[in-house]
């Protein structure tokens, strides 16, 4: 413990609140994870800060790279700690991730601004979403295999039955199984809409014309200055996603030059829709 | 003692002059001696003193001067079409890449001056000279809204440019070709020419 605190002061590029949460989850760990995280935190020698969305990366040496975690999923979602501080009265929440068994993002959120630098943290709970000492292993996506897919064609609803008269469906996966889809749904803290939820049971997302409908396991979050989203489709630099914490399954339209959405429905086929019929995209 | 050599006698079959002739034949023939050593950098004044012709054209005339500020002109006007040209036949192209969905990588538009930007006239944020096609992952590197829609693997691999390096980047291939060319026509421009000095 007393390495990773040395570690912490030692790099003084950490802010306030990033090194307060950083101690506290150190304390909810087990000596051989803690002891990994003191060299992962000793290794940061660049730290990216995104102010606006309140995303915080951390970037170590690649000719020294510290140790890792042994679950080296490509990408995870470690922990959500919940805290408090002073000037604001809500409840707030931060994020961290793993890359390849590696600490990587500190996901603040839109009041990162305002609170990167309070000193007093007041730690509520720690939930953690994954054993980091369980070894996992996991490579960069592979291509897309083609083949097999014309029955989950036919499988498809309606509403993508129509939009394929008009732009091109192809590269569809098949379902997740009902087993890997629950966990996937339940880490997502928003209503998904209820035509991509039977979307998601027939196929895995399939790339319709320029833009990729995507599955449960490619869903991740993005951080703008108006809220955390889950992005469930994407053309060209214009995406859509669904709002953390919403519960009225909403798709907002985002474009990555804006920082806040440009549109927003009712259904993911009239997003989709619209992502589709843009002719500043790709 | 120094022996005075006349200029005549140095020169003695080179045009010069503070004043331009009244032959429009000259004047055209030094105007586009002019424009065509600019495009050439040099290379036709080099051909045409090989060739020993060279003594028709009058490095000093106005004509002459007119004609290099028009190679200056062209010049930068070819860079910036090249640029829109290059940057048109980007446009819709696409590549393998795990790091997108589907593992397809696609050409993107990046606004120079950011579409977001509500205060500068949509008829230049949206015109094609404020945008630059680029792949998705170069986009992502200079451009750090881009960035943050990047898969946090991939971040870890790619650390974003510098703002500066990301301005420079984005910098619309039209607006670079034409700064090229002037450049480059300016660096012709400044080559040395056999001028005489002007004397009444």
């Amino acid at each position: 413990m007393w390495s990773l605190f040395q570690a912490l002061w030692r790099r003084s590029r950490f802010a306030p609140l990033e090194r307060a949460l950083l101690q506290a989850l150190q304390a909810h760990l087990s000596e051989e994870p803690r002891a990994i995280l003191a060299r992962q935190i000793e290794a940061v020698h660049y730290i990216y800060r995104d102010k606006e969305g309140g995303e915080v990366n951390l970037y170590t040496s690649k000719k020294k790279p510290p140790p890792r975690f042994p679950n080296q999923r490509l990408e995870a979602l470690w922990c959500t700690i919940y805290y408090r501080v002073p000037s604001e009265t809500d409840l707030l929440k931060a994020r961290l991730y793993l890359v390849r068994g590696k600490l990587f993002t500190l996901a603040f959120g839109r009041t990162y601004r305002k609170i990167a630098s309070q000193n007093e943290v007041h730690i509520e709970r720690i939930v953690f979403h994954i054993d980091v000492m369980q070894p996992v292993a996991e490579s960069p996506p592979l291509p897309v295999r083609e083949e097999g897919e014309a029955h989950l064609l036919a499988c498809l609803p309606s509403w993508c039955t129509e939009l394929g008269h008009r732009w091109a469906i192809e590269q569809v996966l098949p379902p997740l199984s009902p087993e890997e889809r629950q966990p996937r749904l339940q880490a997502i803290e928003a209503a998904l809409p209820k035509d991509y939820l039977d979307l998601v049971e027939v196929c895995e997302g399939f790339r319709i014309a320029d833009a990729v409908v995507w599955g449960l396991s490619d869903i991740r979050e993005v951080y703008l200055p108006s809220g955390a989203y889950y992005l469930i489709a994407e053309r060209g630099g214009g995406y859509l996603g669904v709002l953390d914490g919403q519960q009225d399954g909403r798709v907002y339209y985002l474009h990555h030059e804006h920082l806040e959405p440009l549109a927003q429905f009712a259904t993911f086929a009239e997003a989709l829709e619209y992502l589709l019929s843009r002719p500043d995209l790709p | 003692m120094v022996a005075e050599v006349d200029c005549d006698e140095a020169t003695p079959s080179r045009k010069r002059g503070f004043q331009d002739s009244g032959d429009w034949f000259d004047k055209l023939t030094n105007f586009f001696a002019g424009w065509g050593d600019t495009l050439t950098f040099g290379l036709t004044g080099k051909i045409r003193q090989g060739l020993g012709v060279d003594s028709v054209v009058d490095y000093n005339s106005s004509w002459y001067r007119g004609g290099e500020w028009t190679g200056l002109g062209h010049s930068t006007l070819m860079g910036g079409a090249a640029g829109f040209a290059r940057n048109s036949a980007l446009r819709g192209l696409r590549r393998p890449n795990p790091a997108f969905p589907r593992g397809t990588e696609y050409v993107e538009g990046s606004h120079w001056i950011p579409a977001r930007y509500h205060w500068v006239p949509a008829w230049i944020r949206n015109g094609p000279w404020n945008i630059k096609y680029m792949w998705g992952t170069q986009h992502a590197l200079c451009d750090p809204y881009r960035y943050k829609f990047m898969p946090g693997w991939w971040k870890d691999a790619n650390k974003p440019y510098p703002n500066w390096l990301g301005i420079v980047y984005r910098t619309p291939s039209s607006i670079s070709g034409a700064c090229g060319g002037a450049v480059y026509g300016g660096a012709a421009m400044a080559l040395p020419r056999p001028r005489l000095p002007y004397y009444e």
